[in-house]
């Protein structure tokens, strides 16, 4: 067989069973028990093995927890046996230390807590609705906190600094917000050659591969790697060795690939024997030398990797081709490097500033950027951190403003259950002045009290960890319309289980204290008598202000996810400006494979006639991106006409043809194909033409301009003629029609083109005919894989609008947290005022001007806080422009639909405790006078 | 202090599994041992459980081998009877031959049966 069954016995028996052994045994009983795991694997197969492991961990629960109560009380010789022991010694357990398991000894304060613990879940049963929503709310809170600390704590700290290593970067002349940008192979060259307070350094990049055996056919995300990564990285192998520095070097490397701990355990079942076998990647064939430690994550962006490959393989891997690795252009890999004894970062950034001056000279092209100045290195000391330098300060910002919303949910939630209990406190005065008088200390009610409130927080935090699990899972893979797996290495281990308990704890002390205080300041003769004390003030302000930020909170959601509902809405694919019912498309990549090599246009040609020649075809023609999907916004140029100041302006580089099979309608002018061969020429849209209608006047056919690339050399200029304006369409995506936009012929650099057909009788037997027609060779990952046009573009809005479904999910979610507080407050107003309320109605109040005028209190608060809500809400929405297109700040029937969703809640929340109280209380209270 | 001596039902079926499998009597063999002697599943847990506690009477000694101890392998906790041990064990079986012995059931001598 060529993969073997796992060995690995389930995770959460073997967590269980370690969890309830004695340090002494903990090792004994779990490979005793593996033994008999890997040899029913082997006898009675994985399931049954599995299944047995399972019982077995079930039924040992018990008895472990027995032994674990009974240890507590015996002697240290217990503790010693099991780790100081030396092979072949008798030790024996000293009889005379044998004590019996004796709880009662110091027993009580064990005891009081547990029948404390029984009050507290019998309390809870007693009153479970308001529990039970008290539970979700801290749960999704502590939930929402607990999952974005591990994204902080996987991006931002994702490692161990590593002493003495720095990282190199290349910098922009003057663009100070380009200091740590990649660096190309031939730059890293000459830094190895050249920096001499550099002892030893490596190259590393991110790339999709293509794993395929018999039995696996798999998509990687790999590192690609060069010279001493692997010693620089300090990466200690599972099983097998890492490759050595001369294994990976850049020119001629070992044919060595070392599999990731995540890959070896999923797709090779933690098989032994792994290394020394060979495995055909992207066409070539590798050996495994070893398994990687548990718990990596790329220096990229903490992305998961499921393997690590030789960059300086012979004829290139993963798509990149010789050239990734000759062309000073391709500014794609991150440089590590470790400092010599003695050199400091200063010493080896002067260093690297004479190399840059030099390269500026020598290469010109490469090295100056358009404004005539010359490029630099940077360097930074490492920090673990997985996230570029400038992408620090803005994912911080973004994290920190998400946990601050998760905090707030949370602190929410807290008020309310603290609401809620001091509610519920008011109507247990008389349990608590029985308590007292018979004999319970104000101590013990506080920590009875407590106990109470740790009941739902535990139950809380216990939901917490389950939502943080399900949250991170789903927030770990970047929604990205890619056919690559790029996941997020996002770890779920103790830490993180710590964090949410404390969260718990917190949640505890600051729900409990509170109520618990005040359930325990009884005045004990007013109350046996059964008279409420009256509406004590204190801390009445922050509850309003808390109930006022809920409800502001509560319109923030509402409002922003009623505009992005409405947005998506309009995110209509039916219409794009152009004719997609019959397109299909896929890209191809132009640097590996067939169509690869320096004539690359011809062979892209031939293929476009291959395709023509066939009869369910009638059009065909390739581009750099396809409009309206998310390649359209990878590709701007700045625009320069006159002397005005240039602007970047998206565009597509096209075929001839492109615009006819598209049917992309032409309004002035010509298209490409009256210009066959010219390479000076674009095709604007309408909106450009009136974006710079003041430079170029009424005509527009037959104007000049420059295009200048951003990130080219000084030299990267080209002066173009407009030929032909077509009409405004959906290019960038379903909901943007009028942006500026251009094509120009497509180029012989390009790294990969999209190839579009239209059939001629529907997309499908045009889609198969593409897939026919074009078959992908071995290890050709394509960004877009063959699909029809209008499914693609639906896939994509389809993540929009689930987008906008959670945030409406979230919105709903506030504002019933936001309810839970108006009706806690009212509740417990309620409760103070009842004697007032009840002379009242006995004076002849009718329980409707009782009801309104309690209500009224709440209906306030909730204005207040929808008037404060309104403007984080419309600046907030303001700037979601660029994730979601379509969406409009200012949405009057979002705004009204909103207002009137969070008046209706609020008011029924203020009216029904106050309708009930009316209701129900007059009769007991006058009965108490 | 003859009370303290006997061994509860469990307690003696470990007991004499560890007596039969003499130098080989480690955790895993002895489940094994007496799941398939006494055709009841025995959990691992109470297994060590129990191990502990005849050790804490005295009754057993161990001693452990494994990569902590230098060699190659997995961890095992091997125990041996100590005389404390042998004397409970033969107490306990002689007690309970005493109480089978001339007991008939259908017609059967129990003991009979137990010997066979």
């Amino acid at each position: 067989m060529f993969w073997r069954p796992s060995t690995e016995p389930p995770r959460l028996s073997r967590w269980l069973l370690t969890l309830l052994t004695s340090r002494a045994n903990r090792r004994y009983l779990l490979d005793d028990l593996q033994d008999e795991f890997e040899e029913r694997v082997g006898s009675d197969g994985r399931q049954a093995a599995c299944r047995f492991y399972r019982r077995q961990a079930r039924d040992s629960v018990m008895p472990l927890l027995g032994g674990l109560f009974r240890r507590r009380s015996l002697g240290p010789s217990h503790r010693d046996a099991g780790s100081g022991l030396k092979s072949g010694v008798d030790v024996r357990w000293r009889p005379g230390v044998t004590v019996h398991h004796q709880p009662n000894l110091h027993g009580a304060p064990m005891r009081d807590l547990l029948s404390d613990l029984r009050l507290a879940v019998r309390t809870f049963l007693k009153h479970p609705m308001p529990m039970i929503v008290v539970v979700l709310s801290l749960g999704l809170g502590i939930g929402g906190t607990t999952a974005i600390y591990s994204f902080s704590r996987a991006l931002l700290f994702g490692s161990e600094p590593l002493p003495d290593v720095v990282r190199v970067y290349t910098a922009a002349a003057s663009d100070p917000s380009k200091a740590f940008g990649d660096v190309s192979a031939p730059d890293y060259a000459d830094v190895r050659a050249d920096v001499g307070s550099l002892e030893s350094t490596a190259l590393f990049r991110v790339a999709g591969v293509e794993l395929r055996s018999e039995d696996v056919r798999k998509r990687m995300l790999v590192e690609l790697v060069a010279d001493d990564f692997f010693g620089i990285t300090r990466l200690v192998p599972t099983i097998g060795r890492l490759p050595s520095a001369q294994e990976t070097s850049l020119r001629g490397a070992a044919p060595v690939v070392v599999l990731s701990h995540d890959l070896w355990h999923g797709e090779f079942g933690a098989d032994p024997d792994i290394v020394g076998r060979s495995l055909r990647i992207d066409g070539k064939v590798f050996t495994v030398v070893g398994v990687g430690p548990k718990g990596y994550s790329s220096r990229l962006m903490g992305f998961q990797i499921d393997a690590w490959l030789p960059a300086g393989i012979d004829g290139g891997i993963a798509n990149i081709g010789a050239d990734g690795l000759e062309n000073r252009a391709q500014r794609k890999y991150g440089v590590l490097a470790r400092l010599r004894d003695g050199a400091t970062p200063s010493r080896a950034r002067a260093q690297l500033d004479l190399l840059s001056q030099r390269l500026g000279r020598e290469h010109p092209g490469e090295w100056v950027d358009v404004d005539g100045g010359v490029r630099g290195f940077s360097l930074l000391e490492d920090d673990g951190s997985r996230v570029p330098p400038e992408a620090r300060s803005p994912i911080l910002a973004m994290l920190g403003l998400i946990a601050l919303a998760c905090g707030l949910v949370l602190l929410i939630a807290c008020s309310n259950a603290a609401g809620l209990a001091l509610a519920l406190g008011q109507r247990r005065r008389r349990e608590m002045a029985v308590r007292l008088s018979m004999g319970a200390s104000r101590p013990r009610l506080v920590r009875m009290l407590l106990m109470e409130s740790a009941v739902p927080a535990m139950a809380a935090a216990g939901l917490g960890v389950l939502v943080a699990r399900v949250l991170t899972g789903i927030l770990r893979q970047p929604i990205l319309p890619l056919d690559m797996p790029l996941v997020w290495h996002v770890s779920q281990d103790g830490g993180v289980l710590l964090f949410a308990l404390t969260l718990g704890l917190v949640s505890t002390i600051v729900l409990g204290l509170a109520p618990a205080l005040e359930g325990a300041r009884t005045d004990l003769v007013t109350s046996l008598k059964g008279e409420a004390t009256g509406g004590s003030g204190r801390g009445m302000w922050l509850r309003r202000a808390l109930i006022v930020g809920q409800v502001a909170l509560a319109v923030v959601f509402v409002v922003v996810a009623a505009a992005m509902t409405r947005s998506a809405g309009r995110l209509d694919s039916s219409d794009l400006g152009f004719d997609t019912d019959r397109l299909a498309l896929m890209s191809r990549g132009l640097v590996q494979g067939e169509l690869a090599g320096e004539g690359k246009l011809e062979a892209l040609e031939a293929l476009r006639q291959e395709l023509l020649a066939r009869p369910e075809i009638d059009a065909a023609a390739f581009s750099v991106s396809a409009e309206s999907t998310f390649l359209a916004g990878a590709f701007d140029l700045k625009v320069a006409i006159g002397d005005r100041e240039p602007e970047l302006v998206l565009y597509n580089g096209v075929s001839g043809s492109y615009l006819e099979t598209l049917g992309i309608p032409l309004q002035r002018g010509e298209s490409f194909e009256a210009h066959s061969g010219r390479t000076d020429i674009i095709v604007v849209n309408q909106s450009f033409a009136r974006h710079f209608a003041s430079e170029l006047g009424e005509g527009v056919v037959g104007e000049r301009l420059r295009l200048i690339n951003p990130d080219g050399g000084k030299d990267d200029v080209r002066r173009v003629e407009i030929v032909g304006v077509a009409a405004d369409g959906a290019y960038l995506n379903p909901a943007q029609r009028d942006l500026p936009y251009f094509w120009m012929p497509f180029e012989a650099e390009e790294r990969f083109a999209v190839v579009i057909v239209r059939g001629s009788e529907g997309a499908e037997p045009a889609l198969q005919a593409l897939r026919e027609e074009s078959k992908l060779a071995e290890g050709e990952l394509p960004l877009i894989s063959p699909r029809t046009y209008r499914s693609y573009v639906e896939a994509q809005t389809s993540t929009v609008t689930t987008a906008s479904r959670w945030l409406a999910g979230i919105g709903v979610l506030g504002m019933l947290l936001a309810l839970m507080g108006i009706y806690g407050l009212v509740s417990y107003i309620v409760s103070l005022r009842s004697r007032e309320l009840a002379i009242r109605q006995a004076i002849g109040a009718s329980p409707r001007q009782l009801v309104l005028a309690v209500a009224a209190g709440g209906v306030r608060l909730a204005a207040v806080g929808f008037v404060l809500g309104l403007l984080p809400a419309l600046l907030l929405a303001a700037n979601l422009g660029d994730l979601v297109p379509g969406i409009r700040a200012l949405d009057p029937p979002a705004l009204l639909v909103s207002g009137i969703v969070v008046g209706l809640a609020t008011t029924w929340a203020s009216a029904w405790p106050a309708r009930k109280v009316v209701s129900g209380i007059p009769g007991q209270e006058l009965r108490g006078r | 202090m003859k009370a303290k001596k006997i061994l509860g039902d469990f307690e003696l079926y470990v007991m004499l599994a560890v007596a039969r499998l003499g130098d080989d009597a480690y955790g895993g063999a002895l489940r094994r041992e007496i799941e398939s002697r006494t055709e009841r599943s025995v959990a691992i847990g109470a297994l060590y459980s129990t191990l502990d506690r005849l050790g804490d009477k005295g009754y057993l000694s161990f001693r452990v081998e494994g990569p902590e101890s230098g060699r190659p392998g997995r961890a095992r906790k091997y125990c041996r009877l100590t005389p404390a041990g042998a004397e409970a064990l033969r107490h306990s079986s002689e007690m309970l031959r005493r109480m089978m012995e001339g007991v008939q059931v259908g017609g059967e001598p129990l003991l009979g049966q137990a010997n066979q």
